[in-house]
């Protein structure tokens, strides 16, 4: 292999993910495993509402809450029919699926920008007080408890690889949208929207589409999630969830994949590790996110670009 | 006839940008429109192409009453249309700007690539073929535009003010290649400019429109002598200077 054809990006995703695939074997610590487990799926989370956002350039907000009705949706099914988890998730991602592309997604058709920031967030805020008034089956504002795992017997490391599993397929899913003929839609229609509709884009029925892809996918996260963890609450719902997950994708930098899962990674593991810095914690991971952004405002794939333009740079300097 | 607009009105508020507008295209010609400043023909695309929907009037392709249609469904039936102001997608390289036409105008599937390929080499344009639009200048520019809606595979192909902005080496060149077009593929040309001589000189059949009425319609030597549009253009000289 010559020195042009190192592709230094390639071998660190693939080292990255071995080093993930490995771990529970190599060390296998099982606090480390829950917050790796923890960053697969907020990276799916913040993955998913980079698509919509970054992508298909539609402000949503409510992406906690298509989460969160996944989860409720999977966990309360699971516990009081008792029906297996792996379709009670599925059941979720519909729930998801339907009620956010009813509620959000044909209302902001109608609507651009801000407002269908507005609307998203109402809708995700709108959930807390459900689940309050509806507390004898979602068990109010103490929360769902005893939702039963995937299977009996599940460990750490089932749940590990299970949830490490999900991450690869819906990142895969995720990349082949944006490479697919919808994902062209949404660069056309952003980059001219005119020009795009008299090229026969159908801007209602591409926005339709990813509403109900991204609402599914996050809704199926939020499944695997109560499901591994045994409980859900409406702090899901909260703030710091909903601050976080858009600070993974900036960080990672808004419309370039895989950017959300690098700012997972940094959000994810920082919050765990910072831990030890007590009250300081949000706080140094702001100073985090706005050194970053300060200095690469495409987030950490803008840091990338740079990095290869001065591999590009010490190349051609080589060769000559 | 592969495009008929009846009584076509378009107002903006008091504005009148378009006054029972009648027009008819026959399969495989070169049409062209012209007028003055503000005289409606970009309206007149808007309208036709589903920018805009008309205030009044009926607007046919290809027999099927398109006046209520969105632009894409328009797309869908052989229309394609390019804007006054060049857009292309600028973050994407030619290849995929022609791709957009392709996917979603063009509805062929397995075809696509081929088509796509095609379409570059009929417009000479396979060297650009991995620039990104937002690197080309504007003669290529216009080209991508253009090229974009023929990966449509339209029948009809509505071009608004091509030329404009063009050195007389570059108007030359592109409107050997609308010829092309219209030759090569037998797709009709709706073309707009405001400059009457490129346009005699390609078109024809023209329309002038003034105000938003239609002055004047025929072959292109008939047009230029009838002393309606002769007041116009002249009058039009006079304020210029
Ligand atoms: N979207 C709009 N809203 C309000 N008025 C408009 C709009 N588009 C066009 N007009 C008005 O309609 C009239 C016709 O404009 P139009 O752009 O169709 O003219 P044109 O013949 O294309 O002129 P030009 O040669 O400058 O391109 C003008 O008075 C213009 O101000
Ligand atoms: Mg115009």
């Amino acid at each position: 292999m010559k020195l042009t054809d190192f592709n230094w990006k390639k071998i660190a995703i693939i080292l990255g993910l071995l080093f993930i695939a490995l771990y529970p074997v190599m060390h296998g610590d099982t606090y480390i495993m829950h917050i790796f487990i923890l960053f697969f799926v907020w990276a799916l989370v913040a993955s998913n509402w980079n698509l919509l956002m970054g992508y298909a350039g539609i402000f949503s907000l409510g992406n906690i809450g298509y989460f969160a009705i996944g989860g409720y949706i999977s966990g309360i099914l699971a516990k009081s029919f008792g029906w297996s988890p792996w379709i009670c998730i599925f059941l979720g991602g519909i729930g998801s699926m339907v009620s956010v592309t009813l509620f959000v997604g044909l209302p902001a058709l109608r609507l651009s920008g801000i407002y269908i920031a507005l609307l998203s967030l109402i809708f995700a805020d709108t959930l807390p007080t459900i689940l309050t008034q509806t507390r004898s089956v979602t068990g109010g504002a103490m929360g769902l408890h005893d939702i039963p795992p995937l299977f009996e017997g599940i460990t750490r490391i089932h749940s590990y690889y299970i949830n490490f599993v999900l991450f690869l397929v819906i990142l895969t899913i995720i990349y082949k949208i944006i490479h697919s003929s919808t994902g062209l839609a949404f660069v056309a229609l952003r980059d001219s929207k005119d020009f795009a509709k008299t090229l026969g884009v159908n801007e209602y029925k591409e926005k339709i589409k990813v509403f109900a892809y991204v609402s599914f996918l996050t809704g199926i996260t939020g499944g695997f999630y109560v499901h591994y963890l045994g409980d859900i609450s409406p702090t899901t719902l909260a703030i710091e969830p909903f601050l976080l997950a858009i600070a993974m994708m900036e960080m990672g930098g808004i419309g370039r994949f895989p950017g959300a899962v690098l700012g997972a990674v940094i959000i994810v593991f920082g919050n765990e590790f910072l831990r030890l810095a007590g009250t300081l914690r949000l706080a140094l991971l702001g100073a985090l996110i706005c050194a970053i952004i300060l200095f690469f405002p495409g987030g950490l794939m803008q840091f990338i670009d740079w990095i290869d333009s001065r591999i590009g740079r010490l190349k051609t300097s080589k060769a000559t | 006839m592969i495009l008929e607009t009846k009584k076509v009105s378009k107002a903006f508020g008091r504005i009148e940008a378009l006054i029972d507008v009648n027009m008819t295209v026959r399969k495989g010609e070169i049409f062209g429109i012209a007028g003055p400043n503000g005289a409606g023909k970009s309206t007149l695309f808007n309208v036709i192409s589903g920018t805009f929907s008309p205030s009044s009037g009926q607007i046919v392709f290809e027999g099927k009453d398109i006046t209520k249609l969105n632009a894409h469904r328009i797309c869908h039936l052989g229309l394609a249309r390019t804007f006054q102001i060049p857009q292309t997608f600028p973050t994407l390289s030619v290849y995929d700007n022609l791709r957009v036409g392709a996917t979603f105008g063009g509805k062929i599937g397995r075809e696509l690539e081929k088509r796509i390929q095609e379409t570059l080499g009929f417009l000479n344009l396979t060297s650009f073929r991995d620039a990104l639009a937002s690197n080309l200048d504007l003669y290529t520019t216009k080209l991508v535009m253009m090229a974009a809606c023929l990966a449509t595979g339209c029948r009809l192909l509505m071009l608004d003010e091509p030329l404009a902005g063009l050195s007389m080496t570059e108007i030359n060149a592109f409107l050997e290649v609308v010829r092309k077009i219209n030759g090569g593929h037998g797709t009709t040309v709706l073309i707009i400019e405001h400059i009457l001589d490129s346009l005699i000189d390609v078109s024809d059949r023209m329309l002038i429109l003034h105000n938003g009425a239609v002055i004047c319609v025929g072959e292109p030597n008939e047009v230029c002598q009838d002393p309606k549009v002769i007041e116009v253009y002249l009058g039009e000289g006079e304020d210029s200077q």
